[in-house]
């Protein structure tokens, strides 16, 4: 359950963004927090871990796996297998119902089958989240937590290694965010996933064995 | 790329806004259908007419529209056209070149054209009698099928005419006709058309009529000169024509100068009928000799030259409405560029969301034409029975 990143540059170039790390090296056994101020590069970073973004130079190295050198076909596919993604906006598509929102990705890829095991997964995780009885409700009809709740149930539905959250709490209210944060890290562990979450809220980070603090490590340079 | 998630995605996603998707598939499907409309109504109506002007070698009547005239001859549907006398159809037919049939259809009976003619247009037309059998006396009428459908009619019940004028005591009285026979469905005006002996119209018009005796009635006189008797408005006239009153029925006149709307004219040979045709040339002639089916060309010939401007226009309007459906699309595909973002990071493959937009697009335009294609059979069946009613 290891990332390891050394020498990172990545550059947007459209807004002068650089995110330079030179070795970083964690244990996702343990619950990660990802801590930065608001535009510091910690979605930047996430994403990067994730092989959705690729780095100028460097290398991130996933589970054993050099994820920086893949092709988009193979990232991709590794993502799908490997990495369970939480965001902040929750992403559900507001034409399917929850049940639906939670086995998405087995309609996206030809390396899940949709079968009788993703279903009886997919109602496990919805029992552990407690949103069994709003499986039939659209994204429109849940309330913030409950929208949050099928988003994580979307994340675990794929059995990955490793889950990441990009800021999941920040359109919660307080109680939310505490409930959530701890609603991911045990059904991550639950399910025996890594558990890594960027977040800009510190009284947060009492949920987490590990805080990396981005700025201290180099970070953005404008 | 897996194609049933997108699909499944697609059919989720065109449900959910599923009032936008039917207006869009609406535009799509008037602007391919119009067009295909236009040319296929246009088509069926050619072969609809052109069939019975074909069937019409030639048609004699009164100078002025030769397309009213065909109208009116061949499809009952103008009852104002002008009149020419029996006579004028008789001495069309007198040298041998050819045998004419008489045609008077200017009167309605229950919202239907009634065709004073003689037997010889049942023979004429191949008309077969599904019940009862032709007209053979004064009063009796034959009924085409959709007015025998229409009015629940068979033989031996009656059908009666309907008065010209309300308020005109003087004028044209209804008859109570006998239906002594109902055709077999033809898919032409004859279905909707009821037949009847020339005299039959005529009694209508009120130039044949039958009353009491006037020789038992002599409460009734007001004058008498020798065997000629006035009488007063008490004397019944008879609006029903009986096997007890047929008797009295009597024509004033000579009957050859009697009315008829048209004549259909046979002629012998072709050679017979472009010498009858030559007779009837000239601005001084007050009768025309027409070829419907020539007419009918005429009449399409313009008929074809608008559909095609029309269908020009239709097309355009069609391009655009596409034109304007696409830029929904487009803008639809910008309005959901986080979805698709959201999708890319769960794990679809830009081929899928491609597939995903291609496929709403086709699914839309799939439905529009299998739409259209079922309007069109609509279209194809219907447009007979609509034309039996407008033409």
């Amino acid at each position: 359950m290891s990332i390891e990143i050394e020498s990172l540059v990545f550059r947007y170039e459209a807004d002068r963004f650089e995110l330079a790390i030179d070795d970083l090296s964690i244990d996702a056994q343990q619950p990660i927090a990802i801590i930065g101020p608001s535009g510091s590069g910690k979605t930047t970073l996430l994403r990067l871990i994730a092989g959705v973004l690729r780095p100028v130079s460097g290398r991130v190295r996933l589970l054993g796996h050099n994820v920086s050198d893949m092709t988009d076909k193979q990232a991709r596919a590794f993502r799908i297998a490997n990495v369970g993604l939480v965001f902040q906006e929750f992403e559900l598509i507001d034409y399917l119902d929850a049940h639906d929102n939670i086995l998405l990705p087995f309609r996206l890829t030809d390396e899940l089958t949709l079968d009788a095991d993703a279903r009886t997964r997919a109602d496990e995780l919805a029992e552990a989240t407690g949103i069994t009885h709003l499986l039939r409700a659209r994204p429109d009809e849940l309330s913030q937590g409950e929208r949050q709740r099928v988003a994580i149930c979307r994340a675990l539905v794929t059995k990955p290694g490793l889950l990441l959250a990009d800021e999941p709490t920040g359109s919660l209210d307080p109680d939310n965010q505490k409930r959530i944060v701890k609603l991911l890290r045990s059904t991550a562990e639950q399910s025996g996933a890594g558990f890594v979450m960027v977040t800009h809220d510190h009284e947060l980070l009492d949920h987490f064995g590990r805080v990396i603090d981005l700025p201290a490590l180099g970070g953005r340079r404008a | 790329m897996t194609i049933a998630g997108p699909v499944y995605l697609g059919c989720r996603y065109l449900w959910q806004h599923r009032w936008r998707s039917a207006l869009v598939t609406l535009v799509v499907t008037l602007g391919l259908l119009l067009p295909a409309a236009i040319w296929l109504v246009v088509d069926l109506a050619e072969a609809h007419l052109r069939e019975r002007a074909d069937s019409t070698p030639l048609l004699l009547g009164a100078k002025g529209s030769s397309l009213e005239l065909v109208f009116n001859g061949l499809y009952f549907s103008e009852n104002d056209q002008p009149r020419i006398k029996l006579q004028d159809a008789n001495d069309a037919a007198a040298d041998g070149l050819g045998r004419s049939i008489p045609i008077y259809a200017r009167y309605q009976a229950q919202g239907y054209t009634v065709v004073g003619t003689t037997v010889d247009y049942i023979d004429f037309r191949g008309l077969q009698f599904k019940k009862g059998q032709a007209f053979t006396q004064l009063g009796d009428c034959v009924v085409g099928s959709d007015v025998a459908q229409d009015l629940n009619l068979s033989p031996g019940d009656a059908l009666v005419t309907t008065p010209e004028r309300v308020f005109d005591l003087t004028g044209v009285f209804p008859l109570k006709m006998r239906v002594v026979g109902v055709l077999a469905p033809t898919g032409t005006p004859d279905d909707r058309a009821v037949l009847a002996d020339l005299k039959t119209t005529w009694v209508i018009e009120g130039l044949a009529h039958g009353h009491q005796d006037a020789t038992q009635l002599d409460d009734a006189v007001l004058e008498q000169r020798g065997e000629n008797r006035a009488l007063n408005a008490s004397v019944v006239e008879y609006t029903e024509i009986t096997d007890d009153n047929i008797a009295s029925f009597h024509f004033h006149g000579d009957m050859k100068d009697y009315p008829i709307t048209a004549a259909i004219l046979i002629p012998r040979d072709p050679k017979s009928g472009v010498i009858l045709l030559g007779r009837y040339v000239g601005e001084d002639r007050p009768l025309q000799l027409i070829r419907p089916a020539e007419q009918i060309s005429n009449l399409f010939d313009t008929v074809f030259r608008i559909r095609a401007l029309v269908t020009v226009l239709l097309v355009v309007v069609a391009l655009s409405s596409f034109l304007i459906v696409g830029l929904v699309l487009l803008l639809s595909k910008r309005l959901r560029s986080a979805e698709f973002m959201s999708l890319r990071l769960i794990g679809a493959s830009p081929g899928v969301i491609r597939f995903l937009v291609l496929f709403e697009a086709i699914a839309i335009l799939c439905i529009s034409v299998l739409l259209t294609c079922g309007l069109l059979v609509a279209l194809w069946f219907a447009t007979p029975w609509v034309l039996t009613w407008v033409v």
